[in-house]
């Protein structure tokens, strides 16, 4: 569940990026019109100065236009409010400010008269202080952890293993003839219905079961017949108690 | 899952518990505590690998689908926004500015060669590359003709891949490097086995992967593998791993009398890396009677965490057409945090019975570990060439460019530090300290090429290019990499805006190691991995 929450969250998160992307690139676009005609510059080779005149005459063209279309617009506003209370005297009672700015901007919501108090009926209580409307914050206790290194035997790199191949392409001896793979990736055990050692045993098919060489190991397992001069291993899986917080199971 | 048992007084908890006599006991309990002291000392004695130094450092970094195409070879070409990544003094070259995105598409084919095994695995993704804008302008004027200010992010590293490789191996078992681990450190005591290396060696003790063999008088005496190593053992490792570096970068850079340019830029990296990695081992032969079948190890890391770099540069002019450029790159020092778990499952052939498992979260009140650390990556030196026809503004005059860069890398200058000096061990700083000096065996310094060329027809534009990254390895087990770009690309520039489509074949040679051993043969896996990128960067003049 948690994680098809957080998956939401990360799509809602891209998509407004995405959205966020898409906003700036057409903002952009809008910005190259003063290169939309004529050669585009190139500064890998070289550039004219920027066109500062013509930006600085373009743009007071432009904030001239801009300030006439609000000074206009400003004054159509002004002219439909004044016709509005001519036409319905309720407005007449109205606070002449109702820009949403004002805190106390009286508006209508479905026909009751509110304002933006944030005492206001509507919402009931007091939002703002309100002790009951605290957001919730839950607070996760942090589970402790070890606060140490990752285990690596650093001797590896200083000495040399006897009869070592000191050569990762494999010049040991090949034992098996082993086919080519494209794993792809399902290729593997746990798409096989398998356990992993019947899988990697049918992989390596008709070749690993026959291999009975001495091998150069020194170190052959002794577990099940753990008597050879002396020594015993400490004990069989086969019989023995669990050992640590191993225990046997699927998981 | 069954309870922790602490009886001391049980030896050999294994077997059939045997009761020892009370001076025996106290005998034992004092070797104990020694072993147990030993024994921490030895855990604090093993930690980050060397490569986690280099993979944070070796990498080819992106840029727009321009240089890319070019080799990345942008040391002293400029006039890209790119340059604030390699030498920032090309952003003086800005007289405009640019905004710019570039998505990018990869797919990756990765085979490796293990014991003489081939297999291959693939991979198919879309992600974002350089994206952001410059500012530039001036007014000819002065001695300062020219400024310019960038904003960019890039992608500096794409740690995105997946790999699986077997092999068939008569020589040493995965198991061994924690028979190793255990005989090494002296370990005597069943307790300290099975508890205190939960991050490998306990797990494979407590799956009975390894095992001890007991003196006559019922002491543990050593460890050895229960694998069936002689027979043949067939293995399998895969590994996923996923996240890269995105570089935030604030660049500036200021033309001085046409002839000198010069920048600089402060990078704030952000590294995501997340790896999961399998291995299996099996038992080659169908004896039911070794008490192994097969055995899983599987480890997850996630390293993540926030850098700072400064890059310095200048460009100059000796000549119409000839641009030289010097760059140096500060080291990374990364602020990271590891966050890791291990799981070992064994089925020892047993009829009627369930595998063993166990698991690092089960000595952790099963929490992941976590290892907090600081990292301070190679500096690189960038010196460059670039040879441009023509310097002119006109650009049906403009006809192409070719460029090359040289860059040096120290990558045995990586070094780990604790995070929190005074609340970390005398033990864990001097393994850290260990460790740098194994990278420096390991890692060498690397020279690095990037060589590319465009021919430009007002406003349309071909482009060639290649880079290589030159072995970064010390030949201590046959270690030897290298990477290779092949790229080319297209560009259109007209009406205000313009769009590069870059394809890039990437050659990757490399080395693969699951485990290594101080006293048995192991060996490596070649890994060749062919990545096709393509890149299209969308830019505006603004």
């Amino acid at each position: 569940m948690a994680k098809v929450i957080l998956t939401s969250k990360t799509c809602a998160m891209k998509s407004k990026s995405t959205l966020s992307f898409l906003s700036l690139t057409l903002f952009i676009t809008s910005c190259t019109t003063v290169y939309k005609s004529g050669q585009t510059p190139d500064d890998v080779y070289y550039s004219p100065a920027r066109p500062h005149e013509e930006y600085v005459r373009h743009e007071t063209k432009e904030v001239k236009e801009n300030k006439n279309y609000r000074y206009d617009d400003e004054a159509y506003r002004d002219d439909r409010y004044l016709r509005m209370k001519i036409q319905d005297r309720r407005y007449t009672t109205l606070y002449d400010d109702y820009y949403s700015y004002n805190p106390y901007y009286y508006h209508y919501y479905n026909g009751r008269l509110m304002y933006n108090s944030p005492w206001s009926s509507y919402n009931y209580w007091n939002c703002y202080y309100n002790p009951y409307y605290a957001p919730v914050i839950s607070v996760v206790p942090k589970a402790p952890v070890y606060n140490k290194p990752r285990a690596f035997d650093l001797n590896v790199y200083n000495s040399q293993p006897a009869n070592s191949t000191n050569n990762p392409k494999g010049s040991v001896r090949k034992s098996y003839s082993v086919p080519d793979y494209n794993t792809g990736n399902t290729n593997n055990y746990n798409n096989s219905g398998r356990n992993a050692g019947s899988f990697l045993r049918d992989v390596f098919s008709g070749s690993g079961s026959s291999s009975n060489n001495s091998g150069s190991s020194s170190s052959s397992s002794t577990r099940s017949t753990n008597s050879s001069s002396g020594s015993s291993s400490s004990g069989s899986s086969s019989n023995s108690s669990s050992r640590g917080n191993a225990s046997r199971g699927n998981n | 899952m069954k309870s922790k048992k602490k009886d001391f007084g049980c030896f050999i908890r294994t077997s059939p518990c045997i009761s020892l006599p009370k001076t025996i006991q106290k005998s034992f309990m004092k070797k104990a505590l020694l072993t147990i002291c030993a024994a921490s000392l030895y855990i604090a004695s093993f930690a980050q690998e060397p490569v986690d130094a280099l993979k944070f450092s070796w990498y080819t970094p992106g840029g727009s689908a321009r240089t890319k195409a070019v080799g990345g070879a942008m040391g002293s070409l400029g006039g890209d926004i790119t340059a604030n990544f390699v030498n920032p003094a090309g952003l003086a070259f800005y007289r405009t500015g640019d905004f710019i995105l570039t998505p990018l598409y990869q797919f990756q084919n990765t085979k490796a060669t293990y014991m003489g095994s081939k297999a291959s695995d693939k991979m198919n993704r879309f992600t974002w590359g350089t994206t952001g804008f410059v500012l530039g302008g001036g007014d000819d004027k002065g001695k300062v003709r020219n400024t310019a200010f960038s904003l960019a992010m890039n992608r500096t590293a794409d740690f995105n891949n997946d790999m699986l490789y077997r092999g068939a191996n008569n020589q040493s078992s995965i198991s061994q490097k924690y028979v190793e681990l255990f005989n090494g450190a002296g370990v005597k005591d069943p307790y300290a086995a099975e508890n205190n290396y939960p991050n490998g060696a306990s797990l494979f003790y407590n799956t009975y992967w390894i095992d001890s063999i007991a003196t006559p008088s019922k002491l543990i005496d050593h460890f050895i593998t229960n694998a069936p190593v002689g027979t043949g053992l067939l293995q399998q490792y895969s590994v996923k791993t996923r996240g890269g570096i995105n570089d935030y970068t604030l660049g500036v850079g200021v033309q001085v009398q046409e002839k000198w340019m010069f920048g600089g830029s402060i990078g704030i990296p952000v590294l995501k890396y997340k790896r999961e990695t399998e291995f299996v081992e099996a038992d080659a032969t169908d004896n039911p009677n070794n008490a192994f079948d097969y055995g899983i190890f599987s480890e997850k890391l996630e390293t993540s965490g926030v850098g700072i770099n400064l890059k310095a540069g200048l460009i100059y002019k000796p000549a119409e057409f000839w641009r030289l450029g010097l760059a140096i790159h500060s080291p990374t020092f990364y602020s990271l945090t590891d966050r890791y778990e291990e799981h070992v499952t064994l089925n020892d052939d047993v009829a009627d019975a369930d595998s063993w498992n166990d698991d690092s979260k089960n000595y952790n009140n099963g929490d992941a570990d976590e290892f907090k650390y600081d990292l301070m990556t190679p500096y690189k030196v960038i010196g460059s060439v670039s040879y441009v026809i023509r310097e002119i503004q006109d650009v049906t005059k403009q006809r192409g460019f070719l460029t090359a860069d040289i860059e040096y890398v120290n990558y045995k200058a990586s070094s780990f530090t604790p995070e929190d000096e005074a609340n970390t061990s005398e033990t864990d700083k001097n393994y850290l300290k260990q460790l740098n000096k194994v990278i420096d065996k390991a890692y060498k310094g690397a020279f690095n090429f990037r060589v590319g060329g465009e021919l430009k027809f007002t406003t349309v534009m071909f482009r060639l290019g290649a880079a290589y990254y030159s072995n970064p390895y010390k030949d201590i087990h046959g270690e030897e990499g290298s990477k290779l770009n092949l790229s080319g690309g297209l560009g259109y520039r007209n009406k205000g805006f313009f769009v590069d489509l870059t394809y890039v074949h990437a050659i990757n040679k490399d080395v693969q190691f699951a485990y290594r051993l101080a006293n048995a043969p192991y060996s490596g896996a070649t890994i060749k991995n062919n990545t096709g990128n393509v890149l299209l960067t969308v830019g505006f003049k603004i």
